[in-house]
């Protein structure tokens, strides 16, 4: 018995002249990993525009339900959503929404500094999770390649060849 | 073998006129089965003939006649013979000859076989780009017409048939049996779903049978020397009648010549001067785009129906296109898959969108840019289109493929390790939407 | 019956079924792109592949299931090598041009492109090759068009062209460039448009009313019962955010199958109308429930007390459930028994409805519903062109034409089966007559070839299986309904197995006649005009029938209760205002044109929709229980409130309640007590309901002038669906239409404008010669204006106008 009460002063012993891993937060700032699941953004396409197209699929795969999204047509064309909400107060920040975009347009930050007195405030509406830059990803435009005319004309998309035309017998 | 029994020209080279025809003993065949003959009777002489469907699939031409209902099984109503004179098949050019030299023998054949069925109207389809040769065409049957050949009445019997031209709008497709039928129709010419087959609904829903030219113009031959002498013709024991060879290609004298059937490629390459510029034979595509590549080794080869299949190829249209040392075999059927691409006429996934994407990986390979998955991938991917799409023509542009990855895969390899085409003559590198 | 073996599954199935049918009896789902079961196998798309081994010792081979008919011992696997290989093939050549666009695209969720891709784990275009693209076309106000995504399976050609009998839609080009659209950009003119949503398997077709609204997985959808006429076509409506969005087929074979027609798939503008009053009014102020039900209650009381129960009166229309009319019937009781009951808003309506049920009784022979058209072989069609009145009862006797079956119309104005039937353009006041003609000649087998349509079509019946009579309304006159039930019996009598059917004004026309004993609006409209009357409750109904004098004469009335969902000069007019929830937003149930009683559920909850909430340029951040104008109910709940209120009674009965007392209380009436939402309906007993009274006078004989018909529209003329402003853009102005010899006598050449009198009345109204209308008639949309008191089939003065348009 004496034994094992000296091999356990004896690792205290060895820990003491060893370096500490605490952090002291929140002067001393963590390292945090680059694909780190903190606060979602909306992020934005290499011309500035919004990227997210209120597909509706991060919405869905949300398992806490809380993402709220209602989709609008501007003049244009372009699908965007009028309203984008989420509920950090529900969030697990599971990143599942993240893994659903199909526009690369939600992303998700190393920031988890979110912390609210008020959970209201925890409620982010669009404006509050739009950025200004492309996040992880600057160079994507998910127009470009949809085959859908909205950023150029019929059939000039990166993967489009022009509108063949119904009309001719020619091949 | 001198005697020219299909593509006798008239004088000088022009076609033959009807009294041309006539004073080499043409439409006295027909006056005398019309005379003397039943039209049950013409059939058994078809058939004992072995005569075989010119057009590429040699199906009997007899048992296509049997199928038609006549006599009292009939119900009375109009019936069709359709001619089809739609000569698209790349590297095909022996209907041409034949309605370019004697047009009227393809019309006797066409009054005999319509007089064997009991048809009331023949309709000739013929190749949007045959202009001439449908002006002829036209200007012999107005012939037959003013000498009481066609129209009411023929030759002053009981019977009445004519014969119309319809050009084609110009599609590939409307080669295909049944899409010439809706393309006569005036619909999209899309082949359609058999059953039921034409001999029992055809055009406009009536029995029809469709014939390819030179077929018809084997007729009157069989019907006025006999089933016998039309199998004595034949080279080979099992073949019957002569053939409209063609060659073209890297050949010294392309040219379409009438040989006994059963002539072998050897014999046939030799009367057109061999292979341009005393080059090496690479290999022959036989007959017409759709068939398998053969190599040297068949040159002996009967060119008759079953002997090519034997050797994993088939006569197709009997036209063979030459490839020589020079001539990059890849590159070759990058372009016949381009055609078979853009002449796909849309109806089924295989051949709509599965060519195109055979047509990306040749390119891939004659661009240098493949890899070996690639040529994996080609194989099996034409394995796919070909037996499972709706007509023939998928299938028909899956054989040269499968000829190149049997006989030169060698080449396919060499295409991938070199990153370019190895021949001199490079294929198109540019990558294109067909 | 032929027995498989089906991915190792034994089943029998009928001889003649395809692999793809047997498959699915097997609970195999064979996936399919242009296989469709109502437009049939044409093998273009090569996804079905399955390997059979027949029983005749052939090696396996890959086939097509749907282009292969099941054969005794077959042995039939989707699961080996080269059957998965092909699918997987046939999904990556499809993809190659497909575009990448499914986050915007709206049939994502319930697209079959998607699902079979997925399926078939097709993820990576192997070779990357460049994609080919289309200009899209515009096809209307209910279209959207988005031709790259196009896998060109000829469905919506087959539909569009085959099926329906539309000619302005098809494909053009070839290999794979083929492009489905118009000739040139305009709305697609068949009424049956909306079905190309349905039927394109991917999202080339979209719904533009839909669009950019929502994904179809958070949609909420209820099993309803479309509103717009008497066929009672099944719908699955969707809403989300208390929005209702679009409206999407419910497949009941029974009735409509998997198609509807536009009005009934595009027409629900109505219910999310902003002009759509949704708050209790009382006197023109806003007021509670409480408050209404029991000030009305108090005065209708009062009323009874001091002036007669008969100064009171109830009505209601063909558009209310049954349990509204239940409840209607309810209020007449104890203090309030005398009151007046009337089941129709429109006098003429009424009178149709109530004769359309004696025919159906007298007939004798079963009623041919909707579904029942798949087995008739000659159909006669008489007093309507029927694809205004009932649209899909005239896609279903276009599939009768289709199968090999006659189909002869006898009415004036044919617009839609011209093609496949014989058309004998009938003047509606000699339309008893010509049935009687053709009845006579039933037995007329034997004469010289027939010249006369009217011989080949009574030979035609007498030679039928299972011949069909289907009148219409509008057109069809109190002895020419008899003509036809006679006829029916005629042909009973002769041994044929017959069925007659009628087509009823409303979704609940039939319900409402069941409901009536005998006419009871006229009767109450000349009340009212001469001031008899001291109270009305009008439940859903329009005033539009009614003169100018019986309009306001409801104004002045001391009690005016109006229950309503759209708004309207009722809306205004009412003293007191109850608004009420809409078909798709409640629980009730209809009658169809043939007695086929369907139940519909709740499938929008209503309230101010979440969009129309936004609070700055996002969604509420307040949280309430009750969504904002939620409060509004039911009819036949309100009425029900009412009867509590007014005869002091404990407790308002609930749906069941009420169902059941109806069924206790009615005869025939008992399939109402088990009926359920999403099933096949059921069928009210004929020989058991009771006949009402009633009878319906000839047209007039023709005298100076034309005699003016009105007539529904396919689009436009119907109460609800005209309402929305894409519905009313795609029906255009209603048009009267008149014979060639009218017009020429008139001076009209082709269209033009004409004006019509009577009385001392004259309306202008646009003009076209349409050369099935005969002479000496015209027939103008219901949706048109026409000279007050002008009775169905009255002469009026008809003249050209100057400046023809």
């Amino acid at each position: 018995m004496l034994k094992e009460t000296l091999n356990g002063l004896g690792v205290t012993l060895r820990q003491m002249f060893k370096k500490p891993v605490t952090v002291q937060y929140p002067e001393e700032k963590p390292q945090v990993p680059e694909r780190y699941r903190g606060r979602i953004i909306l992020t934005r396409d290499p011309s500035g525009e919004e990227r997210c197209v209120a597909c509706y699929l991060c919405s869905s795969a949300c398992p806490v339900d809380c993402i709220t999204i209602s989709a609008s047509e501007r003049e244009d064309g372009r699908r965007l959503p009028e309203a984008f909400r989420i509920n950090f107060n529900r969030c697990i920040f599971c990143g599942l929404c993240a893994e659903a975009c199909p526009t690369l347009a939600l992303q998700m930050t190393t920031d988890f500094e979110m912390a609210e007195t008020d959970g209201r405030n925890l409620i982010y509406e669009k404006e509050d999770l739009l950025v200004d830059h492309g996040g992880k990803y600057p160079d994507y435009s998910f127009w470009d390649e949809a085959g859908v005319a909205v950023t150029h004309a019929m059939g000039h998309g990166k993967q489009d060849v022009p509108p063949s035309d119904p009309r001719s017998n020619l091949p | 073998m001198t005697e020219v029994l299909l593509a006798a020209k008239g004088k000088n080279g022009a076609p033959a006129t009807l009294d041309e025809y006539r004073s080499a003993q043409g439409y006295a065949t027909l006056e005398r089965v019309l005379k003397d003959m039943k039209p049950a009777d013409l059939i058994p002489i078809v058939k004992d003939s072995g005569l075989r469907g010119r057009g590429g699939a040699g199906f009997p031409s007899g048992l296509k006649w049997s199928f038609v209902a006549t006599g009292d099984k009939a119900d009375g109503g109009p019936k069709y013979l359709v001619v089809n004179a739609d000569e698209m098949e790349p590297g095909t050019f022996k209907d041409r000859v034949i309605l370019e030299s004697n047009p009227h023998v393809m019309i006797e054949g066409i009054v005999l076989a319509a007089y064997a069925m009991e048809m009331t109207d023949g309709f000739v389809f013929i190749r949007r780009e045959y202009f001439k040769q449908a002006d002829i065409l036209e200007r012999a049957i107005d012939e037959a017409r003013k000498a009481g050949i066609l129209g009411h009445s023929v030759l002053g019997g009981k019977w009445s048939f004519d014969i119309h031209v319809h050009r084609s709008g110009g599609r590939y497709i409307c080669g295909e049996e049944t899409a010439l039928l809706n393309a006569f129709e005036g619909r999209k010419a899309q082949p359609r779903s058999k059953p039921p087959f034409p001999a029992v609904r055809g055009l406009w829903g009536r029995p029809t049978t469709v014939h390819n030219v030179e077929t018809l113009a084997n007729v009157p031959g069989i019907l006025r020397n006999g089933a016998a002498w039309f199998k004595g013709l034949a080279k080979n024991p099992e073949g019957a009648g002569t053939k409209m060879y063609g060659g073209s290609g890297s050949l010294e004298r392309p040219m379409c010549v009438e040989r006994p059937i059963g002539t072998t490629l050897r014999e046939l390459m030799a009367e057109m001067g061999g292979v341009k510029g005393g080059k090496q034979l690479l290999g022959v595509i036989p007959g017409g785009a759709s068939t398998a590549f053969l190599t040297p080794e068949h040159l002996d080869v009967p060119l008759d129906f079953d002997p090519v299949v034997k050797v994993g190829s088939r006569l197709g249209t009997g036209t063979f296109i030459v490839f020589s040392e020079d001539d990059c075999p890849v590159h070759g059927t990058l372009n016949l898959q381009r055609f078979f691409a853009r002449e796909s006429c849309g109806f089924c996934t295989p051949c709509r969108d599965g060519l195109p994407f055979g047509v990306g990986i040749l390119e891939r390979i004659e661009g240098g840019t493949a890899t070996m998955g690639d040529l994996d991938l080609l194989d099996d991917l034409f394995r796919n289109i070909g037996p499972n799409s709706f007509c023939a023509h998928a299938a028909g542009a899956a054989e040269p493929v499968r000829g190149l990855y049997q006989h030169f895969r060698g080449i396919l390899e060499d295409h991938i390790h070199q990153h370019r085409c190895p021949f001199p003559k490079p294929g198109a590198r540019e990558v294109t939407h067909v | 019956m032929p027995e498989i073996l089906f991915d190792g599954r034994k089943i029998a199935v009928p001889a003649g079924t395809n692999l793809v049918e047997a498959g699915l009896a097997a609970g195999v789902p064979v996936p399919v792109f242009c296989y469709h079961k109502d437009l049939g196998a044409v093998g273009s798309c090569r996804v079905c592949a399955c390997t059979i081994k027949g029983a005749d010792g052939k090696p396996p081979r890959t086939v097509m299931a749907c282009m292969t008919a099941a054969a005794d011992g077959m042995e039939v696997t989707t699961l080996d090598k080269a059957s998965v290989d092909l699918r997987r093939y046939v999904v990556e050549w499809l993809m190659l041009n497909h575009p990448h666009d499914c986050p915007i695209c709206d049939e994502g969720g319930e697209c079959q492109l998607q699902d079979v891709t997925i399926a078939c784990g097709h993820s990576q275009r192997r070779v990357p090759t460049m994609k080919r693209t289309f200009q899209n076309q515009f096809l209307g106000e209910f279209i959207q068009h988005e031709m790259n995504r196009c896998i060109t399976c000829y469905r919506c050609e087959r539909f569009y062209k085959d099926y329906a009998g539309g000619d302005d839609f098809g494909s053009t080009g070839s290999r794979d460039r083929v492009y489905f659209g118009r000739f040139e950009d305009g709305p697609l003119e068949s009424p049956f448009s909306g079905n190309l949503v349905e039927m394109c398997p991917t999202g080339v077709f979209t719904d533009k009313l839909f669009r950019y609204k929502s994904r179809v997985w958070d949609l909420e959808i209820g099993h309803s019962v479309c509103p717009h006429c008497s066929v009672g076509c099944n719908v699955h409506p969707g809403s989300r955010f208390r929005e209702l969005q679009r409206v999407r087929v419910r497949d009941n074979p029974a009735v409509n199958g998997v198609f509807l027609c536009d009005r009934g798939q595009f027409g629900h503008g109505y219910v999310m109308d902003p002009e759509r009053p949704m708050t209790v009014r009382l006197q023109g102020e806003s007021t509670s429930w409480d408050q209404a039900l029991g000030t009305a209650g108090a005065e209708l009381l009062g009323i009874a007390r001091h002036a007669g129960p008969a100064s009171i009166a109830f009505v209601t229309s063909a558009r209310a459930s049954v349990e509204t009319h239940a409840a209607l019937e309810g209020l007449a009781e104890e203090s309030l028994a005398g009151s007046r009951i009337a089941h129709f808003d429109d006098p003429d309506r009424e009178a149709r409805a109530l004769v359309a049920l004696q025919a159906l009784a007298a007939a004798g022979c079963p009623p041919l519903d909707q579904g029942d058209l798949a087995h008739v072989d000659v159909l006669l069609i008489a007093g309507a062109a029927l694809v205004n009145e009932a649209p899909l009862a005239a896609l279903a006797a276009r599939q009768v034409a289709r199968r090999g079956g006659k189909v002869f119309v006898l009415a004036p104005g044919e617009t839609y089966l011209n093609d496949v039937a014989t058309v004998i353009p009938a003047h509606p006041a000699r339309l008893a007559a010509e049935l009687g003609t053709v009845s006579a000649k039933l037995g007329d087998s034997n004469g010289a070839a027939a010249d006369d349509p009217r011989l080949t079509l009574a030979r035609a019946l007498a030679a039928a299986k299972a011949p069909g009579i289907l009148l219409g309304s509008d057109l069809v006159d109190g002895p020419a309904f008899q003509a036809g039930a006679a006829l029916a019996k005629a042909l009973a009598a002769r041994g044929t197995a017959p069925r007659f059917g009628c087509v009823f004004p409303g979704p609940n026309g039939f319900g409402a006649a069941a409901m009536s004993a005998k006419p009871a609006l006229p009767g109450i409209l000349a009340d009212l005009e001469a001031g008899k009357l001291q109270a009305m409750v009008l439940v859903e109904c329009e005033t539009s029938a009614w003169t100018p004098a019986q309009v306001e004469a409801l104004k002045q009335l001391p009690l005016c209760v109006v229950l309503d969902y759209l708004p309207g000069p009722l809306h205004q007019a009412a003293g007191m205002f109850l608004p009420t929830e809409a078909t798709y937003e409640t629980d009730g149930s209809y009658v169809n044109r043939a007695g086929r009683l369907q139940a519909f559920a709740r499938s929008r909850r209503i309230g101010v929709p979440v969009r129309a909430d936004f609070q700055g340029s996002s969604f509420p951040r307040d949280y309430a229980v009750e969504p904002p104008l939620g409060d509004v109910r039911v009819a036949w709940r309100v009425l029900e409130q009412l009867r509590q209120a007014a005869l002091g009674k404990a407790e308002a009965r609930t749906l069941a309640e009420l169902r059941a007392h109806i069924a206790r209380t009615r005869p025939g009436w008992a399939p109402l007590r088990d009926i359920a939402p999403g099933s096949q309906g059921a069928m009210l007993e004929l020989a058991v309901l009771a006949a009402p009274q009633g009878s319906l006078a000839a047209f007039p004989a023709a005298g100076s002038g034309l005699a003016v018909f009105r007539i529904d529209r396919t689009l436009g003329s119907e109460v609800l669906s005209r309402v929305a402003a894409p519905m009313r853009k795609m029906a255009g102005p209603p048009v009267a239409l008149l014979s060639p010899a009218d017009a020429k006598r008139l001076g009209i050449d082709g269209a033009g404008s004409i004006g019509i009198t009577a009385g001392n009345r004259t309306v202008e109204l646009a003009a076209r010669v349409h050369p099935a209308v005969p002479e000496g008639t015209l027939l103008v949309p219901r949706d048109a204006e026409l000279p007050h008191g002008l009775a169905q089939g009255a002469a009026a003065n008809v003249a050209a106008l100057a400046g023809a348009r």
